[in-house]
């Protein structure tokens, strides 16, 4: 098993009193196999986004337990814990987010500078090419199309070669075909190198594509 | 590991160079006011440094000695023996310095020059060495007789070795001319150039008299230099016992020797200081706000590190990194401005500073310098770090363009207080006067204060008045723009208005308080030659030799040496008094160039049976500067006898129209029986043709005369060349205000492009966008150069009027209109380019 959540509570106090506490998470379980992919589906504000973020290690439970490959993520300390994510886990975002300022291939190779990697470079190339874009590596993401860029962000996380990925709306800022292209190059390569996937989507059609759907 | 955590620092690094390399549009705003301010801060330390080094490497030099006692007659054997235990000295030296006139003695010679004449011994200086033009040794040439003249001297009167000159009643043959002197450090020659003549010859000159100018000085050098100021103390000590006041003389130590210069210099170095921090902090100011509007654009980028595994310690560095590295930056462009700035000065400037003196910037310049852009860029960057340890990487899933967390007020509000603390401390440090550094902070206070009430309202009311005209829609756009009081609106208010006040301020008072002072004399009205050292029975004769020349003595003048002993009873302690004699006159009525302004005028004949004291008239300026007012008892010691003095009334001098004037004046009836010269000042018929100056030398040997048109046109010159570095650095410092208020402008309206979409949405075209930018700007530029200019203007008025007491004038400058003119010109020609570039 790669993740294992028990028990996740997390309530939010409103804004301004403090007083009125909103139940977003209550007792919430849930357990992930290595290379299984599962969709999270649900309405706007039912928890989605609390949730990945609990699951992923970016933000505390108020009670329960997460464990990502037998590692109980909140016992560690925070820098172990970034240490950790860093080596585990990967998040891909619906607006990509990717730094302006750096080229796809300076993106790409982001997480491993941040490492100390000392083959940053290479493996980087690798990413991109597994992605198909291999051609774009030395272009601003201004420069790339929307669909581009979710690909370059997808190798940014592939780069790092995760245990399990989150993906947070990915095919939100796409149309219909480009969608469908970057989730088939995801699935593919997380196939290949059996990295479980957690995938939070409004779509119907994308979620088809995981193994398991969740609905909140 | 290690190799790991390397390279994750590097990676930062290239990280940060890369942002800002990316963003060099944001940047380059940021990086021309801090480059100004840094300039403007070096321009600063330079000055200051080069100062302390040229005092400290020439004090000692200049002194010859390390310690210096003079009197105005010759030291009493017990004077100078109770001096000489006071001092644990190793070698002495004397002098007696007088001014005087010398006329060569050739057939054709035709001129006389008043020359500062130095007696000295074959030993002569103590340190140090004079050297002359043909290498031969001074210590010979003196003990052979001869005089040794300043290469001035040499050139005026033509002058080779072996001629032979008239001092007083001897004859001198030359020696040689100098080249290089050590007393001559500072700015050279001063009023008369210097000879050098043997010892014994002054005293057979008959120039050295009772009441005559001369100064009798004992040198000597310390076993132990490092003690001079417990020599000084002990001399001081020495200097008025109780009831002993024949001991008075004056003491100068090597450590101040260049007082004078260090003065004059300091006054440059204090009115540099306010005009580089003026610049810097207007530039700190907006360099402030520019790295708070860049930091808090790259949340999302901080919160892409955090969550691909970035440490939020290393987050942090990274942010502070981008803000080290603009100031670094900028410190490395204000580096090769002010290097290049100096090299000019150090070419153009030549004449503005003493002799020897480097303008340079040292190692203690460049490291305050770096020092203070380290810890600016930690100021500037502290708000930011506090909102950036709130940042959660979640951000990035719960928003599309992450934010930087909001903090709480106090939170807010003490990085602020802190980086205003830090300014104030290297303000303090710059002016080296608390003081100052109040009045700085207090004034900046009240320019915000003044921004942050007045602008908003003043162009919120002008908004309600154009409410209901079509006519003026635009520029109420622009109005109510202007009356939110945004930050960027207050502080370029605050720089302008700074502008204005100096381009109101330093011209007027440059004109008013020296220039218009010293061009008052009419020069019809002026004499031609200022006579001292008159012998009580030359002037009759005297009178009569220059009516036959067709010239005139007037405002002949009795001139007493006295010593202030005591102000109502009380033992004066003033430095003033305990240094040199006063030196007083009698006369029955005012001449010309005094007026009595408080108090009755004296009756002009001393009547023991209505006043049983004598009444005495004070100069107002000597008078405000001793603490001494009408009604005071003054007791003055005059050849050994006690004289008393009732302050009867103040009165003002002119002291530029050169005429005998005294600081302190009896009535007649007191002081004619003591020993005097007389001074006064000749007047020649403009038609005459004769060499009037070299008559009177070869008539009476023992006068002094000062050429009074040459000593106007050398002040005139000085006055001159005061005036462009001040309409330099005004200028400089006004034209740094719009740089930053550019700057300023062009990132705003960088920042406001979305403000600008909305506009063209909403169906104004580019024409008319435009002109809402230019009325906001020039409105504001308007109303801050109108109240900086009325404020200067009237400040230099307080300031001329008060303190120096000059007459002050309005006078409009073409030059302070004309800049302003173009530079609002030029705002309106940015803000077009700004608001119709591609891009934008």
């Amino acid at each position: 098993m790669i993740l294992s959540a028990q028990s996740i509570n997390k309530s939010y106090t409103e804004a301004g009193d403090g007083s009125q506490a909103i139940q977003v998470l209550k007792d919430f379980s849930l357990e992930i196999q290595e290379g299984e992919s599962l969709a999270i589906m649900g309405p706007s504000g039912c928890g989605k986004s609390t949730l990945v973020s609990i699951l992923s290690g970016l933000d505390q439970p108020d009670r329960g337990q997460v464990k990502i490959a037998e590692q109980d993520l909140y016992q560690l300390s925070a820098n172990a814990l970034t240490d950790f994510r860093a080596q585990n886990i990967g998040v891909i975002f619906q607006q990509f987010h990717l730094l302006p300022h750096l080229k796809a291939i300076d993106n790409v190779r982001l997480p491993l500078d941040l490492q100390g990697d000392d083959r940053a470079e290479e493996k980087a190339r690798e990413a991109l090419r597994s992605v198909g874009l291999a051609e774009r590596a030395e272009h601003f993401p201004h420069q790339m199309s929307r669909g581009e860029c979710q690909r370059t962000a997808i190798a940014r996380v592939l780069v790092m070669e995760p245990k399990i990925v989150f993906a947070d709306e990915p095919t939100g800022s796409l149309d219909r075909r480009t969608a469908d292209e970057v989730m088939e190059i995801l699935f593919q390569r997380l196939k290949e190198k059996n990295i479980a996937l957690v995938l939070v989507t409004h779509d119907e059609q994308v979620a088809q594509l995981c193994e398991r759907r969740l609905s909140l | 590991m290690k190799r790991g955590a390397s390279r994750t620092t590097w990676a930062l690094v290239k990280l940060a160079l890369a942002d800002i390399l990316h963003s060099r549009r944001e940047i380059l705003a940021g990086w021309a006011v801090l480059s100004l301010g840094l300039t403007a801060l070096l321009v600063s330390f330079g000055f200051r440094e080069s100062i302390q080094d040229y005092i400290d490497q020439n004090a000692r030099r200049a002194l010859t000695a390390d310690v210096r006692v003079t009197r105005t007659t010759a030291f009493p054997p017990e004077l100078l023996e109770a001096v000489e235990n006071t001092l644990d000295w190793q070698e002495s030296r004397r002098e007696i310095e007088f001014l005087a006139n010398i006329r060569p003695l050739a057939p054709e010679a035709e001129n006389s020059l008043l020359v500062s004449v130095h007696a000295v011994e074959a030993n002569f200086p103590a340190l140090g060495q004079i050297e002359l033009e043909s290498s031969k040794d001074f210590s010979q040439l003196i003990e052979e007789g001869t005089v040794l003249v300043s290469p001035e001297v040499r050139d005026l009167l033509n002058l080779t070795p072996g001629d032979r000159l008239a001092l007083g009643q001897i004859e001198l043959s030359v020696g040689d001319s100098i080249r290089s002197d050590p007393a001559l450090v500072g700015f050279g020659t001063g009023f008369a150039p210097r000879i050098y003549i043997p010892f014994d010859r002054a005293l057979e000159s008959g120039l050295i008299q009772f009441g005559s100018q001369s100064q009798f000085h004992h040198y000597y050098t310390l076993k132990n230099p490092a003690l001079v100021g417990a020599s000084v103390e002990g001399l001081t000590d020495l200097q008025r016992p109780e009831g002993a006041t024949a001991l008075s003389f004056s003491i100068r130590s090597a450590d101040r020797a260049l007082a004078n210069i260090e003065r004059g210099l300091g006054f440059f170095q204090s009115l540099l200081a306010l005009l580089s921090l003026t610049v810097a902090a207007f530039a700190f100011m907006i360099g402030f706000y520019l790295v708070q509007i860049f930091s808090q654009s790259r949340a999302q980028h901080w919160a892409v590190y955090l969550i691909f595994g970035a440490r939020r310690a290393q987050v942090q560095w990274l942010g502070w990194l981008q803000s080290a590295l603009l100031l670094l930056f900028s410190w490395l462009s204000a580096l090769v401005i002010v290097f290049l700035l100096f090299a000019w000065l150090r070419e153009a400037g030549g004449a503005l500073f003493p002799l020897d003196f480097q303008l340079y910037l040292g190692p203690q310049s460049l490291i305050s310098s770096a020092l203070v852009s380290l810890i600016a860029a930690s100021l500037f960057y502290l708000p930011t770090a506090l909102r950036l340890a709130r940042l959660q990487a979640k951000s990035l899933l719960e928003q599309d363009s992450p934010e930087l967390p909001e903090l709480k007020p106090w939170s807010k509000i003490w990085p602020y207080l802190l980086s205003s603390l830090c300014f104030f401390i290297l303000t303090t440090h710059l002016f080296h006067n608390l003081w100052l550094a109040l009045a700085f902070a207090g004034i900046l206070i009240l320019n915000a204060l003044v921004a942050l009430s007045l602008v908003p309202r003043f162009f919120s009311w002008l908004s309600q008045r154009t409410i209901s005209k079509p006519r003026w829609a635009l520029s109420r756009l622009a109005f109510l723009s202007l009356s939110r009081a945004r930050f960027v609106t207050t502080l370029c208010f605050m720089a302008l208005l700074k502008a204005g006040f100096i381009l109101g301020f330093i011209p007027h008072l440059y004109e008013n308080a020296i220039v218009k002072e010293l061009a008052t004399p009419d020069p019809s009205q002026l004499p031609n030659y200022f006579v001292i050292n008159i012998a009580e029975n030359d002037t009759e004769t005297l009178k009569d030799f220059l009516a036959s020349h067709t010239a005139e003595l007037r405002y002949l003048s009795p001139f007493i040496l006295a010593r202030l002993v005591s102000i109502n009873n009380e033992p004066s302690d003033l430095d003033l008094f305990r240094r040199f004699p006063t030196r007083v006159s009698y006369r029955g009525e005012l001449i010309d160039s005094e007026k009595v302004i408080r108090g009755p005028e004296l009756p002009p004949v001393h009547d023991p049976k209505t006043h049983p004291i004598p009444l005495i008239s004070v100069e107002t300026q000597y008078a405000r500067r001793s603490g001494m007012k009408i009604g005071d008892l003054l007791e003055f010691e005059v050849a050994g006898f006690p004289v008393q003095g009732l302050i009867a009334n103040l009165r003002q001098v002119s002291w530029n129209s050169f005429q005998p004037n005294f600081f302190i004046q009896f009535q007649k009836g007191v002081l004619e029986d003591f020993p005097k010269t007389y001074i006064g000042v000749v007047y020649e018929s403009p038609s005459s043709e004769v060499n009037l100056a070299y008559l009177i030398h070869q008539n009476f040997p023992n006068l002094s005369l000062i050429n009074v048109s040459q000593t106007i046109s050398r002040l005139a010159e000085v006055t001159r060349s005061l005036g462009p570095p001040l309409r330099t650095l005004s200028l400089s410092t006004v034209g740094s205000a719009f740089v930053l208020v550019l700057a300023l402008i062009f990132h705003n309206l960088l920042q406001r492009r979305s403000e600008r979409a909305l506009f063209s949405q909403l169906g104004a075209n580019s024409h008319k966008i435009t002109h809402v930018y230019q009325w906001e700007y020039l409105s504001l530029g308007g109303l801050a150069g109108a109240l900086g200019i009325f404020s200067g203007t009237l400040t230099s008025f307080w300031v001329g009027h008060r303190l120096l007491e000059a007459q002050f004038s309005w006078i409009p400058s073409a030059w302070g209109a004309g800049v302003t003119l173009i530079l609002l010109v030029f705002v309106w020609l940015v803000v077009a380019a700004s608001t119709t570039q591609k891009g934008n």
